[in-house]
């Protein structure tokens, strides 16, 4: 409890002079010299090892090789790229050109992971197994899983719905959307140990929004693949490489699935960041994107496509849905009227976490283009630049 | 609600450069005690650390995040100079509670949870590869 005070005057007259304090004054405290040091120096540790760690990594491109005309063309595209595989399909022209940066030989060889691009070849078995009989794009859910769909809201969902985004299933299962944040955080493959029987799961359990509307959905497409590996027979893998792969030459392209299963050599790509991004390989989820492949492949792949003599060509001609006056739908694979006179391009692209993917071709004039690169940034502009002409090459 | 979404990493972003201005002025200008100084040095690192592991810089920008670490351990110089100069017993009573609760020491729950929060953060990143 306080000592009583004098109460201040009510007049503001001056009071008697406070009494002088004549104890020592206690020294000012002391400070650990040492002690501050150590704590500032594991304070500045810490800041900067958090940015070494975790700052984003300039991307520069890569030296070009291969033909000269296109890396000098495309190059002012492909900022913030490093390794990027090319190859364009002149009009009347047999061989595909090829060229890269940061490629070791700029001969195409290069592996890269394609992403969604590989739903184009879950279109082409799609319109295999219909060209075969095996399958129509009627055909429902609880027709090929027959009691497994048992309950399901999306046992009524065909085959056309999935293979056009039009099914009302999102991209990814609202059930696996916890474990998807963190590993896209950690830049790790957020489809990893979901294997076909899980994937077949996820979907069933979904209720469908929005049916009959275009919304991208990558569960889509893998339940599409899974369905068509229900119907046709051996694991996606097998099954593609059997009706697509062999039969084109493809023998660069693989469905690791797992990463296991991955090549030696399979290098690690790059997050929009320029971090170091795991590969996806997407297990279950594969038929929607899980597939890797070289320029020199896609490009034989695409002008297959373009020419009309790929198994399963129609996947991508043939079109399904209207989405816009300049947007259509065929099996998986997108068509899009360019501006003016420039003609419609038939294309598809793809992103991974560390890749990134466009493949397509001009129906009008012939011109087709494969871009691939080890970062997640869109190609969408060059291509299409390259696709309307708008690229000297 | 998908403009908000839209929007929503650059709020982010904002909001946690806000943060690390914050701590950066604090440590630059405000006389703190040895332990808040530590205090805010960790919490500027796992907001670092949040912003990268979660890319809301492009690569084009990595400059950025380096120019606000080595702004951070300038002002975490000051602010170990200021701490080791004698300290002014008289008049602190006349500081705003706020700026008088920096002369104090933290918690040591709140010292021990940061320091956990850079370990575990700093490992994801690690592991983030």
């Amino acid at each position: 409890m306080s000592a009583p005070t004098d109460p201040p005057s009510p007049h503001g007259a001056p009071s008697d002079p406070p009494p002088v304090d004549r104890r020592p004054k206690p020294p000012p405290p002391t400070v650990d010299r040492r002690r501050v040091l150590a704590l500032g120096g594991i304070g500045a540790i810490a800041v900067l090892g958090a940015a070494a760690l975790t700052a984003p990594r300039p991307r520069r491109l890569g030296e070009p090789s291969g033909d000269e005309s296109l890396t000098s063309a495309l190059a002012p595209y492909l900022a913030g790229h490093s390794r990027v595989g090319i190859a364009v399909l002149d009009p009347d022209v047999e061989e595909p050109r090829l060229a890269g940066f940061g490629t070791d030989d700029g001969e195409g060889a290069e592996e890269f992971e394609i992403g969604s691009v590989s739903k184009t070849f879950t279109g082409a078995l799609l319109a295999l197994a219909i060209e075969h009989g095996e399958a129509d794009l009627s055909d429902t859910v609880a027709d090929i899983l027959g009691e497994g769909a048992t309950g399901s809201d999306i046992a009524d969902v065909q085959l056309e719905e999935l293979a056009t985004h039009t099914s009302g299933l999102p991209t990814i299962p609202p059930s696996r959307l916890p474990l998807t944040i963190p590993a896209s955080l950690l830049r790790k493959d957020p489809y990893a140990g979901r294997d076909a029987e899980g994937v077949i799961a996820d979907a069933l359990a979904v209720t469908p929004t929005g049916r009959g509307d275009y919304a991208y959905s990558n569960l889509a497409i893998a339940l599409l693949g899974q369905l068509l590996v229900r119907l046709v027979g051996p694991a996606y893998p097998e099954l593609l490489r059997e009706r697509v792969l062999d039969p084109l030459g493809l023998a660069a392209t693989t469905v690791p699935e797992v990463p296991a299963n991955l090549a030696p050599t399979a290098r690690d790509g790059a997050a929009v960041s320029g971090l170091s991004a795991a590969p996806w390989t997407m297990a279950g989820t594969a038929p929607a994107g899980g597939i890797r492949s070289t320029p020199a492949d896609m490009a034989t792949y695409l002008q297959a496509m373009r020419d009309g003599t790929a198994p399963g060509a129609s996947a991508a001609t043939e079109v399904l849905r209207e989405r816009s006056g300049t947007r259509r739908t065929a099996m998986t694979w997108h068509h899009l009227d360019l501006d003016g006179e420039a003609g419609t391009v038939i294309w598809h692209n793809g992103m991974t976490g560390g890749y990134a993917s466009f493949v397509g071709w001009n129906r009008d004039t012939g011109l087709g283009v494969v871009l691939l690169t080890d970062t997640a940034l869109s190609l969408d502009e060059a291509a299409l630049a390259v696709l309307a002409g708008e690229v000297e090459r | 609600m998908s403009t908000v979404l839209g929007l929503l990493p650059l709020l982010v972003l904002l909001f946690l450069a806000g943060t690390l201005i914050r701590a950066g002025w604090q440590l630059a200008l405000r006389p703190l005690h040895p332990h808040r100084m530590l205090l805010l040095s960790l919490s500027s690192a796992s907001t670092l650390a949040v912003l990268g592991l979660a890319q809301l810089l492009p690569a084009a920008l990595w400059w950025v995040m380096w120019l606000e670490a080595l702004g951070l351990v300038v002002a975490i110089a000051f602010a170990g100079r200021r701490a080791l100069a004698p300290a002014d017993a008289v008049g602190t009573e006349a500081l705003p509670p706020r700026r008088r609760r920096l002369l104090e020491a933290p918690s040591r729950a709140s010292l021990i949870g940061e320091v956990v929060l850079v370990i575990v953060l700093l490992g994801l990143a690690v592991y983030a590869g």
